[in-house]
């Protein structure tokens, strides 16, 4: 099932290569992945992804393990 | 700050390099100690060690290093520091970071790096550790501006500490540590707006949690590694006293119940006591404090606690819910939630019925072990009765991996908290001798014996040099059954008795490998041995290895087989 992940991120590499690499662990497929600066926030940047998943529980989890990541500011599934 | 061996240029100047800022940072931290390994891309740092007063423990290999801070973390609460070079150094303390990460140790981890102008270019000793280490650690970050140096070390201490403790790298450029700048005070507030700390426990939850415990009939509390985090072993022993609750215990949470309480039903899970396994199965609320559900825990998670509505306490909301759904789920530290729990507790569960059929279960199917004294040859579940009774319950016990862990996990009696170390979720062999080093330098006036197999052992045996250069009186118990022994048992149990690659056919003379490092050492092959050696090894104030030549073909019991529920538990 597709859903739509938003997330305001600390600018940066590192946040990417987190959020890619739980995806990657769970097996969860990207359809589209957007990444970009806040003009207004300096620091900030907006992600938004369309991601399949298998079912409500594994977009729980993986929500649950982005809001844990350190650089992760807030995260949502907006589906 | 002292500083010598600086020029006069430099002096005047007040000079100092980032590798210097560095060590500063760190010591403002109250980091008594570093663990390190050196090489080509920390040579700045360890130049500003040998300036700086820093008590720092060379271990020999790099793995060594960053379990000895795993160790000292474990039994000091305080965050391990670890310093290694780029490349190898960096790629060798990997396995360290994914044990800490699981288990929820804090750690601060230095690695060097390449000087930033040759970064990604396939550089001599480069390696990708940001990314390398992404799915291993808490956080980490690259040092990319000497002016982001001092506030790097705090915000690493900081997300190491709070929260759900966890390893932080922070990779170091060589370069940056190499620059000089202008000793001033630098003022480095932490800057994380994506990181929050649980500090306020939600009344509602508390108030719903506590309604549950007052109306269950069938209550069992689940003690993980969360309540020695927390410091919250008083808490819990009052709460479990009061409201009349049986406790068991996750691997890791073992020592934050006392074993001798009559209230304690023992270790849950693939390889705990048969009344922990029924209480887990049969309770009608089950009470989790900071463990995380692990599947050696739960078994097949289908048949896990099919009767209970589930209680779940964790500082990390990602937890909850993870494996097992909970029906009152609180976020916040063992602590606080214990604490305010007990305030609005105003009735007791009635668990008389429930207590008296747990006692039965105990007294039916307690740990057991067959012991034939006639031939005097040595178990292993013997041996680790008569360290228990030799070491005292105020003494620390780290264990390597494998059989000889869980018979360590099922027969020691941890009476008090902090005083077991043992790799549980990643499960790393080679951990238990070098976490013992960890563990004797936070508490130096402790007991520290190390319960290690033959095979782990051969892991991280090298730092028996630091043992003997630092006179730490770690005392290494090898149980020593010739075998990768969980490997066997397996292979037994469940591959038709096909031992492959699991009884090495060359070992060392462990006794004459210690005397090499001029540590003393014993045999002891017969259980009549065992006392006299044990007695005079706990009294001496010096290292000591202790080779227990056990019965080769011994297996940890009861179990869980994989897939299994818990209550389907052979050789009870
Ligand atoms: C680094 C690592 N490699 C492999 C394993 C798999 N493994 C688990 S227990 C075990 C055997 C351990 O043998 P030994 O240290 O002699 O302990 P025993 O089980 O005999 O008590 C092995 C190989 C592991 N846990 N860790
Ligand atoms: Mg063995």
């Amino acid at each position: 099932m597709l859903r739509t992940i938003v997330a305001t991120v600390s600018s940066g590499s590192n946040v990417l290569i987190r959020m890619t690499a739980l995806m990657a662990k769970s097996a969860i497929r990207i359809e589209s992945l957007h990444m970009q600066r806040s003009n207004t926030q300096e620091n900030i940047s907006r992600i938004s992804m369309l991601v399949d998943v298998e079912n409500e529980r594994q977009t729980a989890r993986y929500v649950n393990q982005l809001d844990r990541l350190v650089d992760v500011i807030s995260v949502a599934d907006m589906t | 700050m002292t500083v010598t061996a600086k020029t006069e240029h430099e002096l005047k100047m007040n000079l100092v390099t980032g590798a210097d800022v560095l060590i500063q940072s760190i010591l403002q931290e109250g980091t008594e100690v570093i663990f390190g390994y050196p090489g080509g891309a920390v040579l700045p740092i360890y130049d500003a060690l040998y300036r700086q007063k820093v008590n720092h423990v060379l271990t020999r290999h790099e793995q060594g290093a960053i379990h000895a801070a795993e160790g000292y973390a474990r039994v000091s609460g305080k965050p391990g520091v670890v310093i290694v070079t780029s490349g190898p150094g960096a790629t060798n303390i990997v396995t360290g970071l994914m044990d800490a990460f699981i288990d929820s140790l804090p750690l601060v981890v230095f690695t060097g790096q390449v000087t930033r102008a040759v970064i990604n270019s396939d550089a001599f000793q480069e390696a990708d550790i940001i990314g390398i280490t992404a799915s291993a650690t808490k956080h980490n970050f690259q040092v990319r501006h000497v002016r982001d140096l001092s506030r790097t070390v705090r915000e690493a201490f900081y997300i190491a500490t709070t929260g759900r403790p966890g390893p932080v790298l922070v990779d170091l450029p060589k370069d940056i540590c190499a620059a000089q700048l202008v000793n001033e005070p630098h003022h480095s507030e932490i800057n994380l707006p994506g990181y929050r700390v649980p500090t306020q426990v939600n009344e509602g939850d508390i108030h719903r949690f506590a309604e549950a415990i007052k109306n269950a009939k069938r209550p069992v509390l689940l003690a993980g590694a969360g309540v020695l985090h927390a410091n919250a072993s008083d808490q819990l022993r009052s709460f479990a006293q009061i409201h009349h609750i049986p406790v068991v215990c996750t691997l890791l949470g073992l020592g934050s119940f006392p074993a001798s309480d009559p209230l304690f039903l023992g270790m849950g899970g693939m390889h705990g006591t048969y009344a922990a396994n029924m209480a887990l199965s049969e309770c009608d609320l089950l009470i989790n404090i900071g463990a995380r559900f692990d599947d050696r825990l739960t078994g097949n998670l289908a048949k896990f606690a099919p009767e209970a509505k589930v209680a779940h306490v964790d500082i990390d909301p990602s937890e909850i819910g993870k494996n097992v759904q909970a029906d009152y789920p609180v976020v916040g530290d063992a602590q606080s939630v214990l604490a305010q729990l007990e305030k609005v507790m105003d009735a007791n569960p009635n668990t008389l019925e429930w207590l008296n059929t747990l006692n039965g279960y105990a007294e039916k199917h307690p740990l057991h072990y067959e012991c034939s004294l006639e031939n005097q040859s040595l178990l292993p579940q013997f041996v680790i009765e008569r360290v228990c009774h030799f070491a005292g319950s105020d003494a620390i016990i780290t264990t390597d991996v494998g059989q000889h862990q869980m018979w360590t996990a099922q027969y020691y009696h941890f009476e008090r908290p902090n005083r077991w170390v043992s790799s549980g979720g990643l499960g790393t062999m080679g951990f238990g001798f070098p976490a013992a080093i960890g563990a004797q330098i936070a508490e130096q006036k402790k007991r520290v014996v190390a319960i290690v197999g033959d095979g782990g052992f051969q892991m991280t045996l090298q730092e028996l040099a630091v043992v003997r250069e630092l006179n730490l009186p770690i005392k290494i118990m090898i149980l020593n059954n010739g075998a990768l022994g969980m490997v066997r048992q397996w292979q037994e149990a469940f591959y038709g008795k096909r031992y492959s690659h699991s009884l090495p056919p060359v070992q060392p003379d462990f006794v004459r490998l210690a005397e090499s490092y001029g540590i003393s050492a014993h045999l002891v092959e017969k259980a009549n041995e065992l006392d006299t050696v044990l007695e005079s090894a706990m009294e001496n104030g010096e290292p000591m290895l202790i080779d227990c030549r056990v019965k080769q073909l011994e297996n940890v019991l009861p179990m869980v087989p994989p897939g299994k529920g818990l209550k389907e538990m052979t050789g009870v």
